[in-house]
Parts: structure tokens; C-alpha cells; sequence
């Protein structure tokens, strides 16, 4: 089956590149043109004896110049194309669009501040060292737009210290779902780097797209894919990735970490029955949840998630703090490890028990 | 004259092809290229489909299919194109490889590789070269280039394994070094 699996990616890398090198000419103001044809001209009408006095010559030769003084004050004030300026004719389709589209929260805040939960993807390493995306869960205001909420979420540092973000303030703004138009745009700044910077390695740069990719969609619970635009037009590169067309979701296993924590989050501080949530994908589906301080584990707990498909699937279990010690733990959830090289997928939270 | 909108989805026709442009315009033409193997072609083609979209778009039951919409003019476009190309055109397949464009890292062995896998490509029966552009560029699912093509799933399985086949005994040693 990976045989099978790998022979399609492969498919798929090379007809994509194929055709990456082909940059077709703009033809946007050819298409305006066309769908809105320069009105004809209709000659003033005469009376018919106006006709019958100056005879059907002179009738022409009076027509022929109306009709070109008339086309000259269309040239003058239409060939451009339509009334509005491009650029602000698609910026404003854009933000038209995607008030209609994203899900966006509508309903107002009453008495107290009311919140809501939403995804931001960061980037982690897998157990070979290749950077992957780990999902933290975060609350904001329920007023604010959830994408405003996850791009700004996005730009700052993740709740987890093993994680990280590509992103910084203030490079991506204006995220608008779309599906009329098929893609969720989003607008980066003339700050983010159009090429790879030194340092950063190529799956750097790919995993920090995706990053973008998988938390947009997430906060417009749509898997359409990501369209990088500025100024009415598709950013070509950015970070060094191929931007110029809409990015899809990656392949999950090849782009997510195997196992994820869902809740609780770094720095929580917690006590009772601890309900632990995540997602994995690993040999039979088995995952361990368990406390580790100093060395020592506590809480073992086998668990099920799934296996055999190209997504992750859900876990839980419910760990009895009552006979824990206060003070600090690292929760641990660990994919099994068939292979026996000891270098199992993992997925951490450092939490305080009370 | 107020600009026509789809009851459907509150969008007028041009807002539509202002949004519709910007996002595909690039990947329908690089579309095309890998159905008629020429870029002016192909730009001729996805322009036309993006005028009929917009003379028909207040009469799309589902805007929310425009793209859907796009990509199947676009496929039937490049066969009537071809169609017609090999009836007034025999020497069609003498016809050089698409141009690609400048470009400062670009390397002749890169621009070889692209044009031995577009040649590869133009070599396949249509509806197979149809459905693996389908599904390995586009990304869409069985069920999806089905319904495109008006095939059933067993017929679209069994274009792309032909087809995939076909391509690997052509590309043998391309595909290798992409291991």
C-alpha cells in the first residue's frame, strides 16, 4: 500500500511540475472587456421629413460623425475597462465575499464576556528531527472574528515552548473565506519574505505554509484551499514556497505531528479527574498517557486512537489526580513504537497539579 | 445597468469573475496545458470558460460549483480543441513543446524533464490523460472527476491505473530519480 501511495505523490510531483514554470499572461482586462462590450452606438433619431428634405446621403454622412464623436467620448471615458479601479474592484469583492462566507460569529456579547475555542497550528519535530505541525487549542473573545483571533494567535508564541511559529506580528492579514471563488484568501505583508531566509531549511519554509493552510482552515471550518493575494493578485513565492496558486491541505501524516495533546494546554493548573483529549495516528491505533516528574511515570494509561488512513483520529482518557502530589508534571502522550528504536512520536504538556 | 446577481449567492457576475480570476486563472490554464499542451492554447480556452461563467451566471443553481463549472469547461474546451486539431491539423504532433517561461534558476535538465513528462502525457488515449490531470495536478477525488466526466468510479479507476501505468513504462527513469 505505501508502494501504491508513494508511486501517486510521485504522479503528483511531477505533473505539478510539469507546468509549475508556466506563467500565463494577465488577461483580466481581455475578460472585462469581453463580458461588458462597448455599448453601439444609437444614432439620434430624425423626423421623417427632416429625412425626405436633406436626402438619405446627407442622413449618413451626419450619422458617420455623431457616431464617431460618440465613440470617442466612449474610448475616453470606458477603455480602461470597467468604472472602477481594478484593484479596488476585486479588493472589493473580496471583503463582499467573505462576510457571506467564513461562519464568522454574529451574536453579541451579553453581560459577561462570552469566549469561544479555536486552532492554531505551530510548528514541532517529529522523533527524525523533520518539522511538523502540533494544533494548540485557544480561547478568545467570542466578538472577535475566529480567523482574526487564529492569525493573531498565529503571529505570537504558542502556549507550549517545544512548539514554534514561523509568523511574526503583523505579516498576514485580512483572511476571507470564500466559496464562491473556491479558496480562502489571505493577504501577507510586504514584510514576509518572498524568498527562503537563511536558516531556514525548505521543509521549514513548506511546514510554516501549512501552518497557515490548516489553521484558516480550521478557524472557517472549510477545507478550501489557501490563496496568498496582494494587491488583487497572487503573491508568486512566499518563505520560498510556490505561491501562485490556491495551497491545499498537506497530506496529514506527512505534514501533522502523529500524536497531538488537544487538552489541557501548557501551564494549566489542574486537579481531580483530568480529562486528556488528543489525536494520533500509530500502530494499532495504541497511545500511552501518562505523568512523568523527575524520571519517574505515574498514571499509565493505554489508549486507542487510529491507524491505517491518511488522517488522525480522537483519544481520550481520564487520569485520577486525587492521590497525586501537588507540583509540576510533564503529561506525556506517546504513539507506540513497534519499530523498537526507542524513538517513539510524542506530544507533551508541562501542567501543575494543585 | 445593474450588474446581475445570483439569487443564490448574492454575487453579481463580475464580483464572480473578479474572485473566480484571481484565484484560478493560473492553475485552469496550467490545466489546459496538460490537456492541449500549449500555453497560448490554453489561455484561449480557460478565457472563453471564464466568459461563459459569467454570461451564465445568474442561471448557476449552485454558484457555490463555479469552479466546479470552470474546470469542467475547461476539460471539454481542450476536447473539442483537440478534436478539431487533429481533423484540420494532422501535423499536430510535430508541434514543438510549450515555451516555458525565463527564469534565472531554471536549468535545461528541468526543462527537459518538464517537457519529456508533457510529451508523455500527450501521448496517452484522451480520457486517460483527462483523468490523470484530474486527479494528480487538480487533486480531485474518483468521485469527483466521475461526475465531471460523466464516467462512472469503476471507469475513472480504471483511466487513471492505465494511464499511471502507461506513464511509468514512458517516464521509467524520470519517475526513479524523483525517489
Amino acid at each position: 500500500m505505501n508502494d501504491r501511495i508513494d508511486d501517486e505523490a510521485r504522479l503528483r510531483r511531477l505533473l505539478s511540475d510539469a507546468v509549475s514554470d508556466i506563467e500565463p499572461e494577465n488577461r483580466l482586462d481581455e475578460l472585462r472587456a469581453s463580458v461588458h462590450p462597448r455599448p453601439k452606438v444609437v444614432p439620434m433619431t430624425r423626423s421623417r421629413s427632416w429625412y425626405a428634405a436633406t436626402g438619405i446621403l446627407a442622413t449618413a454622412a451626419v450619422i458617420g460623425v455623431i457616431a464617431y464623436v460618440t465613440s470617442m467620448a466612449i474610448d475616453k471615458n470606458t477603455n480602461v475597462g470597467p468604472a472602477t479601479d481594478p484593484e479596488t474592484s476585486l479588493h472589493s469583492a473580496i471583503a463582499t465575499a467573505t462576510d457571506t462566507a467564513s461562519g464568522l460569529p454574529t451574536s453579541a456579547a451579553t453581560g459577561r464576556t462570552a469566549t469561544k475555542a479555536y486552532a492554531v497550528y505551530y510548528v514541532g519535530a517529529d522523533p527524525k528531527g523533520k518539522p511538523v505541525l502540533f494544533r494548540e487549542f485557544h480561547r478568545g473573545p467570542d466578538t472577535k472574528p475566529t480567523a482574526a483571533l487564529a492569525v493573531d494567535d498565529l503571529e505570537s508564541t504558542p502556549l507550549d515552548p517545544d512548539y514554534s511559529t514561523a509568523w511574526q506580528r503583523g505579516w498576514l492579514k485580512d483572511a476571507k473565506a470564500n466559496p464562491n471563488a473556491g479558496v480562502i484568501f489571505v493577504t501577507p505583508s510586504a514584510g514576509v519574505p518572498r524568498d527562503r531566509p537563511t536558516g531556514m531549511t525548505a521543509d521549514d519554509a513548506t511546514a510554516a505554509v501549512q501552518q497557515v493552510v490548516y489553521t484558516l482552515q480550521a478557524a472557517f471550518h472549510t477545507r478550501l484551499p489557501v490563496l496568498f493575494v496582494r494587491h488583487g493578485a497572487a503573491v508568486d513565492r512566499v518563505l520560498g514556497v510556490r505561491t501562485s496558486e490556491p495551497i491545499a491541505q498537506g497530506k496529514a501524516l506527512a505534514t501533522l505531528s502523529h500524536v497531538n495533546i488537544s487538552n489541557p494546554n501548557d501551564g494549566d493548573m489542574v486537579s481531580g479527574s483530568l480529562h486528556v483529549t488528543g489525536v494520533n495516528n500509530a500502530f494499532e491505533g495504541s497511545v500511552a498517557v501518562y505523568l512523568e516528574q523527575n524520571g519517574h511515570k505515574l498514571l499509565m494509561t493505554p489508549t486507542i486512537g487510529g491507524w491505517l488512513e491518511d488522517r488522525l483520529f480522537p483519544w481520550q482518557v481520564t487520569l485520577d489526580l486525587s492521590k497525586v502530589p501537588p507540583g509540576t508534571y510533564t503529561l506525556v502522550a506517546q504513539n507506540d513504537d513497534p519499530s523498537g528504536r526507542n524513538k517513539p512520536e510524542v506530544d507533551t504538556r508541562v501542567i501543575t497539579v494543585k | 445597468m445593474a450588474p446581475t446577481r445570483s439569487q443564490a449567492s448574492g454575487w453579481s457576475a463580475d464580483e464572480a469573475l473578479e474572485l473566480l480570476y484571481a484565484a484560478h486563472w493560473r492553475q485552469l490554464v496550467r490545466l489546459g496545458v496538460l490537456l492541449v499542451h500549449d500555453v497560448g492554447t490554453a489561455e484561449e480556452i480557460v478565457q472563453d470558460c471564464f466568459i461563459a461563467v459569467h454570461a451564465r451566471w445568474n442561471r448557476l443553481h449552485d454558484p457555490d460549483k463555479a469552479l466546479a463549472y470552470l474546470r469542467q469547461s475547461v476539460v471539454n474546451r481542450s476536447r473539442s480543441h483537440l478534436r478539431h486539431l487533429s481533423v484540420v491539423r494532422r501535423h499536430a504532433d510535430r508541434e514543438a513543446p510549450p515555451e516555458p517561461t525565463s527564469g534565472a534558476d531554471r536549468t535545461a535538465y528541468d526543462q527537459a524533464r518538464r517537457a519529456t513528462v508533457l510529451d508523455a502525457l500527450r501521448g496517452l488515449p484522451r480520457r486517460q490523460r483527462e483523468v490523470l490531470a484530474l486527479r494528480y495536478y487538480l487533486d480531485l477525488s474518483e468521485a469527483e472527476i466521475a461526475d465531471m466526466l460523466g464516467i462512472s468510479r469503476g471507469a475513472v479507476k480504471s483511466h487513471a491505473s492505465r494511464g499511471a501505468a502507461a506513464l511509468r513504462v514512458v517516464l521509467g527513469a524520470v519517475i526513479e530519480e524523483t525517489r
